[in-house]
Formats: C-alpha cells, sequence, structure tokens
C-alpha cells in the first residue's frame, strides 16, 4: 500500500462503475457488507487493509490506484451521448468513468508529447445543419470531396480519439470540450462505417453544441446526424455523382466513395431528393434483407487512429510498453487496452521486437 | 391484319409525343415513373434468386406502378382474359407492361424479354404460354391495346405491337418516351475528385 496519501472513495465508485457493479454486488463478490461499501463511498470510513485487499481482489485494479489524487470529474450534463435513452445507468456510468479514465491516459500523454492543437469551429450559433457541415468543410479545406481518413483528418484538427469497449450497441460514442480540447470516445463494437458516422455525428455535437446541453434533446441529436450525414456526403458532390435513377446498386456501389453504410447513403440520397419516398422505402426493406441493417456486408477496412500509433511506436523505441503506461498510471491492462483498443491499428509493433530485446504486448 | 399492310408510325419528338400521350391521357412523367419502379425493382434481383427475378420483379411492379399512377379517373384496373393492364373505357384504350429487348430504336421492332425464347418455344410446342397476356391482342375487345415496353438500359417506348406467334411481330404506333443512358451516366468517375486521404497529425516528442 502506497505510504503517501489516503483512500480516495471517488476512486473506489471509479473503479466500481467500471467494472460496472452496484455497490450491493461488489459488497457480495468482496465479502462485506453493503454499508461498508456506501460508507467508504460516501467518505464516512477509511478501510482497513483487509478490507482494500478484497476491493482490489474483487475490482481488479492495481491498489495506488485507490491512493491517487481525485479523478477528473466529466459533467455528465455536458456530455452528449447518442441514443442516451436506451442507456441503462449501469453503461452510462461505466462509459462515462471510461472518460475520465481517458482524461487521465491523455494527460500523460500530454506531458510527454506535443499533439495538434484544436482547430474546430465553433458554430453554436448555426441552426442547420448542413450549413454547419459546410462551413467546417471550408474551413478545413476539403471542398466537396469525400473524407478517406476521417480518424485522421478529426486528429490532424486536435480532436483527442479514445476507444471505448463497452460491449453494448446502446453506447455508440461520446463527446465533450476539455480544457479547450475536443475528446470523442468511439465504441469499437460496430462497423467501420458506422464508426465514421459516430465520430462524425459527434463532430457535429462538438461544433454545433459546444455551449449547450445536448445530451437528452432529440433535435440535437437530430441535428449531429444531420451534420455527419451532410459532412461525410456534401450535397453537390454526391448530386453531380450519382445518377439520376437510383437502384439498390447505385447505392451499394455509392457508399464505397463517401464510405459510409448503405442505410446512410440512402437516407441521404433521399433527402437530397435523389430517392422518392417509394423508392427509399424499398431500398431499405431489400438492403435489410441483405443484412444492411445489422451490420455492412463488402465494408471498408476499419479506420485507425494516427497518434495512438505514432505514440505508441515511438514509446516502443524507448521500449516503455503499454504495461509501463499502465503501470505509471495505475490502471490495469485491460482497461488501458480499452481506451485505445482498435484505434491503435493491427500492426503496431517493430518488425522483430525480440531481436530489440522488447516483450510482446499481450 | 397482315405484317406487310402495317405501316409504323414513330413519334419521336418529343413535343409531339406528348401531344399523342395527352389525346390518350396519359403523362409521360406517369410512364417514366412506372419504368423507374420497374427498373429499380429489377436491380433488387441477386445471383441467388431465380434467373428470371430480374424480369419477374420488373413486370410485377411496372405493372403495378402504371396502374398506381393512373388508375382513377378514366383509368381503371384491368385484368380482363389475363392481361394485366389499365383500362379508359371512353378512348377503349389499354395499357400494360412489357419487358423488352431492346426500345427506341428505328431499325428494331422490340420483342417481349421472355424467358420463352424461340427454342422454348418449339420445346413446348408455343401453346404452353398461350395464355400469357403479351399474346392475345385479339381479346382484347375492341380496345386498342399499347404496352409500355422497357429494355434493361432504361430506354422506354409506349407502343401497339401486333402480337403473333408468342411475340411483338410488328409495332404499329410507337411513342419514344426516353432513351435511357441520358439520365444514366455512369456513377462515380474517379477523376481529380477522388477521396481526400492525406492527413497526417504531427506529434513531437517532448
Amino acid at each position: 500500500m502506497p505510504d503517501s496519501g489516503l483512500f480516495n472513495p471517488r476512486r473506489l465508485s471509479l473503479a466500481r462503475k467500471r467494472r460496472r457493479l452496484t455497490a450491493k454486488a461488489l459488497a457480495e463478490k468482496a465479502g462485506l457488507a453493503v454499508d461498508t461499501i456506501s460508507r467508504l463511498e460516501n467518505c464516512s470510513n477509511t478501510p482497513d487493509e483487509a478490507t482494500v485487499v478484497k476491493l482490489v481482489h474483487v475490482l481488479n485494479f492495481p491498489t495506488p490506484f485507490f491512493f491517487d489524487p481525485d479523478p477528473e470529474d466529466i459533467d455528465t450534463g455536458a456530455v452528449s451521448f447518442r441514443s442516451f435513452s436506451k442507456m441503462s445507468a449501469r453503461e452510462r456510468d461505466a462509459a462515462i468513468s471510461a472518460g475520465s479514465l481517458g482524461l487521465q491516459l491523455s494527460a500523460w500523454i500530454e506531458e510527454r508529447f506535443a499533439l495538434p492543437k484544436s482547430n474546430l469551429l465553433d458554430l453554436s450559433y448555426e441552426t442547420d445543419p448542413e450549413n454547419a457541415a459546410y462551413s467546417v468543410r471550408q474551413f478545413w479545406g476539403l471542398g466537396e470531396r469525400p473524407v478517406g481518413n476521417l480518424m485522421a483528418l478529426l486528429e490532424t484538427n486536435g480532436t483527442r480519439l479514445f476507444s471505448l469497449s463497452e460491449n453494448t450497441a446502446s453506447v455508440n460514442a461520446f463527446s465533450f470540450w476539455r480544457d479547450a480540447k475536443p475528446f470523442i470516445f468511439l465504441n469499437n463494437f460496430k462497423t467501420a462505417e458506422s464508426s465514421i458516422f459516430d465520430a462524425t455525428h459527434e463532430l457535429g455535437h462538438l461544433v454545433m453544441h459546444k455551449h449547450g446541453d445536448p445530451k437528452e434533446t432529440r433535435s440535437a441529436e437530430r441535428e449531429a446526424n444531420s451534420f455527419a450525414s451532410a459532412f461525410l456526403m456534401p450535397a453537390k458532390d454526391v448530386r453531380a455523382r450519382v445518377p439520376r435513377r437510383v437502384t439498390i446498386n447505385t447505392v451499394l456501389q455509392a457508399k464505397t466513395r463517401w464510405r459510409v453504410s448503405a442505410m446512410a447513403m440512402a437516407y441521404r440520397l433521399h433527402s437530397l431528393g435523389l430517392l422518392s419516398d417509394w423508392q427509399y422505402k424499398s431500398i431499405c426493406i431489400e438492403l435489410g434483407k441483405r443484412g444492411y441493417r445489422l451490420s455492412e456486408p463488402q465494408g471498408i477496412e476499419r479506420e485507425t487512429s494516427v497518434i495512438w500509433r505514432k505514440v505508441l511506436t515511438q514509446l516502443w523505441s524507448e521500449k516503455t510498453t503499454k504495461n509501463d503506461i499502465a503501470a505509471d498510471l495505475h490502471l490495469p491492462l485491460d482497461e488501458l487496452e480499452g481506451l485505445i483498443w482498435n484505434l491503435a491499428g493491427i500492426d503496431q509493433r517493430p518488425a522483430n521486437p525480440t531481436e530489440n530485446g522488447l516483450r510482446a504486448l499481450k | 391484319m397482315h405484317m406487310d399492310v402495317v405501316k409504323t408510325v414513330v413519334i419521336r419528338d418529343p413535343w409531339d409525343v406528348d401531344r399523342r400521350l395527352s389525346e390518350l391521357r396519359l403523362t409521360r412523367k406517369g410512364l417514366l415513373a412506372a419504368r423507374d419502379v420497374a427498373l429499380h425493382e429489377s436491380a433488387n434481383a441477386t445471383p441467388f434468386h431465380p434467373a428470371n427475378a430480374a424480369g419477374t420483379f420488373s413486370y410485377h411492379h411496372g405493372t403495378w406502378a402504371i396502374r398506381d399512377q393512373f388508375v382513377g379517373g378514366d383509368w381503371k384496373e384491368d385484368r380482363v382474359d389475363g392481361i394485366e393492364a389499365i383500362r379508359n373505357d371512353a378512348l377503349k384504350v389499354k395499357v400494360a407492361f412489357s419487358n423488352v429487348d431492346l426500345a427506341c430504336d428505328d431499325t428494331h421492332s422490340p420483342k417481349p424479354r421472355s424467358r420463352k425464347g424461340a427454342g422454348a418455344e418449339r420445346a413446348s410446342g408455343g401453346s404452353l404460354f398461350a395464355d400469357l397476356p403479351h399474346y392475345i391482342p385479339r381479346q382484347t375487345g375492341g380496345y386498342l391495346l399499347y404496352y409500355l415496353m422497357v429494355d434493361e438500359r432504361g430506354a422506354a417506348e409506349l407502343t401497339r405491337p401486333v402480337i403473333k406467334g408468342g411475340t411483338f411481330v410488328v409495332p404499329i404506333e410507337r411513342l419514344y418516351l426516353s432513351q435511357g443512358d441520358e439520365d444514366d451516366r455512369a456513377i462515380l468517375v474517379d477523376d481529380d475528385g477522388g477521396p481526400l486521404d492525406n492527413f497526417d497529425p504531427q506529434i513531437v516528442r517532448k
């Protein structure tokens, strides 16, 4: 047990929420009274060493984690969740807690690396998502061209990307501003196309709802969706390239250009008036039959974070592994991996790690 | 009626076509909408569907779409003698849907794009398909029977044919509605407008 610092009740709550346990469930697993847990989290008690051992064992967080300073709180009011209403409190708490750990990791990285500065517009005055998307495109010099690597585009403009390893469809992504830096947390249990759309949806929140409280308003969700649709499939380009007569095959061809799901493509064509109501309905039914509602057959390759790849490669060359980062942050390895999982890319290792005397990543 | 006495009237000029359509109480827009539905549905056929699925989908939904566009007022749904059509009693006109091999080509009389080719017709003795709607002009009871003829490219004409031996032998009147390809440009030509993907966020070790 660390000799400096006191047991931090808020860290107990954080670890418990990450493990998706209620106070009651934690008490049962640890063989403690429910009262004990609530008293600990309410700061009315400090645990003895035996209790800490039990908690550490059940939660599987390193002991020093519980003696660190207060975690960075994320104001749930300022967080924009997709499908917020569909989430259970436990899912939401777990995701928010991941956000808190992400901030800790981010601070660690930024002590060691200078990352791109935020280059997002504040479009909170803009009421039309189509205009907002157009403004951001113009600001970034994208014109009407499709974006071939959205993650890298977001990172180049200062967005901090983290992954959410929540194995639940109801948490897609969330985003918030912290210290004038935009953060996006993305779920990985989705198709590459969905992740791109989710990230763009969050970009919409970051630029359009910077000062608002968008978490539960349906109109904010609709705006963010329209923003994503317009940003990924710019109207003029779509109009100029899609034949006037659209069939399902057109949709399937078109989606590869704009790197979106077939459903999102059809939706956009309909909203641009290139598909009649009837055709749109018919195409949706047909896409559903072919499995495009639940997944993305013939999908694109998953996009990865360039920054995470560069950071990890650099650290690796200095013989710092993920285990070292986790140990430094007092985090379990699974939590650290969860935050960068899939984002770092498949091949982030040097060609022959053993020759360099490096440990392989688990 | 005999083949060599038929003089085909071809109306190509859009203005003339529209005037004739208006006499027939039809619209180019409505007919092309039905064409669009038919093509759209035929594209839903995949290699796992039966080989004739594209044509069947097109025929079923093309027929539906003609009725959807025009039934009401003068036009009624009609399936007398198995001809799935719409009927205008005042004009004594019927309109049905047919997939054809090639439409709107002066050098070619459109033929129904049926799975029953010459070989199949011979093998079946021809009579097997004799009750299919396309082939029974004499049962229209004094009505002029037009077909909205649509080919795979989307070319469409409204044509009154002479039908014999299970096929359209010669057109009597042809109204060219659309060449099909004018609004069917190749999609997504890759030129300078390809995706932008040269973003490279820079990091600096402190």
